[in-house]
């Protein structure tokens, strides 16, 4: 549906985007993963046709972008990152303008009823733009890439700035959109993109770093199972212990203070290990105060696909 | 192109500046009619016309500061960008919406006529001359104000830029009365707005000044499109 190969972007002598190459098939849902300036917004920006590529091609669903733009465009919905909206306009005026300019072909208002229903702005499609929250703004900019029924859906950071209700009624509403389309959606945050995502495109300073399955890239990167260990006792003293165990491949201290310390383990096995690490600090008397799975922040991810690389 | 012009006028109007645009343009008519008759005890009606050339170049920055600077400042430049339109339709779709609005002003001068026309008969070919040469000077100059409104987001600057270049015009009509200097009189008379209008004021449809002025919208459209494009490149 959507084929991008060897895209290049140069802004002066600065490269926003590097050769990167991917395709996303009909009616998956891939999520663009990186740092602020990794080339996200660029690369969306490019395949959606508002800015042009040093080199390389995009296509969608076989239209070149640059050679057939109109045909290419026709089958694109674009929220980017700032959503474009009219603050003068109501919500339905709004609908209206774009049905037009995009000339779209649904019978104007049993089109509209169902994506302001989809997208649960149908309370305040009389209300002008200027006076609706971050919210529902965000909302009508997802709206209106729904005008026309466009199969691909490129929405860029659609989360950021709402509330945490509202990002998991934003997530749930971009999973039930690619039932029915093709969605790129950008995001900062790794457990977003995972609980959305079929694929994942992880990019950083305009290269591709990763491109998989959800699944796939964080079994990568829980390989050798992490854990976090806080426990009441002198690091020194509680550091030999775990060096001890035999299913403790490596311990790091990560943090000291009231006498508590807290450790991260590397473990060679992850079921027996919880019970040895228990079992040994119990014997010793020290109380583990927190025990639990190591979580990977963006910047693990980087460092690990970097390393690896 | 038909959904852009729409919303364009639309905008105008639920923004003050459309009704400042027609008030002051209606204020200023209106003066300038009630001096030609009262004062000037003249019955050279269309007077107006020609009077109302400078204040429209100074008021056109109003209408015209807005088109693209605003789009880009809420990034609006977005959506019409990737949507299945070619630019230039949207750019003749802004540009036709202010010439609307300052083609509605001026129409609306007829009533001064239909006014004059209860005490005497005033000389329709004269003031459909004048309209007509009104207009196309208008459109000259809402060509050059959306260009350089393509050019920045900044509203301010983008009028301010307009209005600099209506004030070079006003005072481009002065030099041939301070030099004697032959091209630069013979240069000014070729490029001044005011010089290629003063035909109409004599209600002679001069072919030239018709093809002058379409022809700097024409351009001016022209490399307003240019300038989006460009955008996309950079």
């Amino acid at each position: 549906m959507i084929k991008v190969s060897h895209l290049t972007k140069k802004y002066g002598a600065t490269v926003a985007l590097d050769n990167v190459s991917f395709s996303v098939g009909k009616g998956q849902i891939a999520g663009f993963l990186g740092p602020n300036g990794a080339g996200k917004t660029t690369a969306m920006n490019i395949i959606t046709g508002y800015l042009s590529s040093t080199s390389g091609t995009v296509t969608i669903d076989g239209f070149d972008i640059l050679e057939q733009p109109t045909e290419a465009k026709k089958r694109i919905g674009y929220l980017p990152e700032v959503p474009p909206l009219y603050p003068d306009m109501t919500v339905d005026e709004y609908l209206g303008f774009i049905y037009e300019l995009k000339k779209a072909a649904q019978n104007r208002e049993g089109h509209f009823n169902e994506i302001c229903e989809l997208t649960g702005i149908s309370s305040v499609r009389r209300r002008l733009i200027r006076n609706l929250s971050k919210g529902y703004r965000q909302r009508v900019g997802i709206a209106q890439t729904l005008v026309g029924n466009p199969p691909v859906l490129i929405l860029d950071e659609p989360t950021v700035g709402l509330d945490p209700k509202q990002i998991i009624e934003v997530r749930s509403l971009i999973r039930k959109l690619g039932e029915k389309h093709t969605v790129i959606f950008s995001s900062h945050i790794l457990s977003e993109v995972q609980a959305v995502c079929d694929r994942i495109i992880v990019l950083n300073n305009g290269k591709l770093v990763a491109d998989s399955t959800a699944d796939s890239l964080s079994d990568r990167l829980t390989d050798g199972h992490s854990l976090l260990i806080r426990a009441i006792g002198a690091s020194k003293e509680i550091q030999s212990l775990l060096s001890s165990i035999k299913t403790v491949k490596r311990s790091t201290l990560l943090s000291e203070h009231d006498g508590t310390a807290e450790f991260s383990v590397s473990l060679s096995a992850s079921e027996s290990a919880r019970r040895d690490i228990f079992f040994a600090f119990a014997s010793r008397k020290i109380p583990i105060v927190e025990m639990k799975q190591r979580e990977y922040s963006l910047e693990d991810i980087f460092m690990s696909l970097v390393d690896k690389k | 192109m038909k959904a852009i012009y729409k919303r364009e006028l639309s905008a105008c109007f639920r923004s003050p500046i459309g009704y400042l645009f027609c008030g002051i343009y209606l204020f200023f008519s209106g003066m300038y009619f009630n001096s030609v008759l009262s004062v000037g005890q003249s019955s050279e009606f269309p007077q107006i016309y020609y009077g109302m050339l400078n204040i429209v170049l100074l008021m056109l920055p109003l209408l015209t500061m807005r088109l693209f600077s605003e789009e880009r400042k809420y990034k609006t430049d977005q959506i019409l960008l990737t949507s299945p339109v070619n630019i230039t339709p949207l750019v003749l779709g802004k540009f036709f919406s202010a010439l609307t609005i300052y083609t509605g002003c001026t129409l609306f001068t007829l009533v001064y006529a239909i006014v004059f026309s209860f005490f005497t008969s005033p000389s329709w070919p004269l003031i459909t001359g004048n309209i007509l040469g009104a207009i196309l000077f208008g459109a000259a100059f809402i060509g050059i104000g959306m260009f350089i409104s393509s050019m920045t987001e900044s509203q301010f600057v983008a009028g301010m830029g307009s209005f600099s270049i209506a004030t070079i015009f006003i005072i481009l009509d002065v030099i041939p009365l301070v030099t004697s200097s032959e091209w630069i009189i013979a240069l000014v008379n070729q490029i001044s707005f005011v010089g290629r209008y003063k035909p109409f004021t004599n209600g002679i449809l001069d072919l030239s000044s018709i093809i002058f002025f379409i022809s700097v919208a024409a351009s001016f459209i022209f490399l307003t499109v240019r300038v989006l494009e460009k955008r996309r490149w950079s």
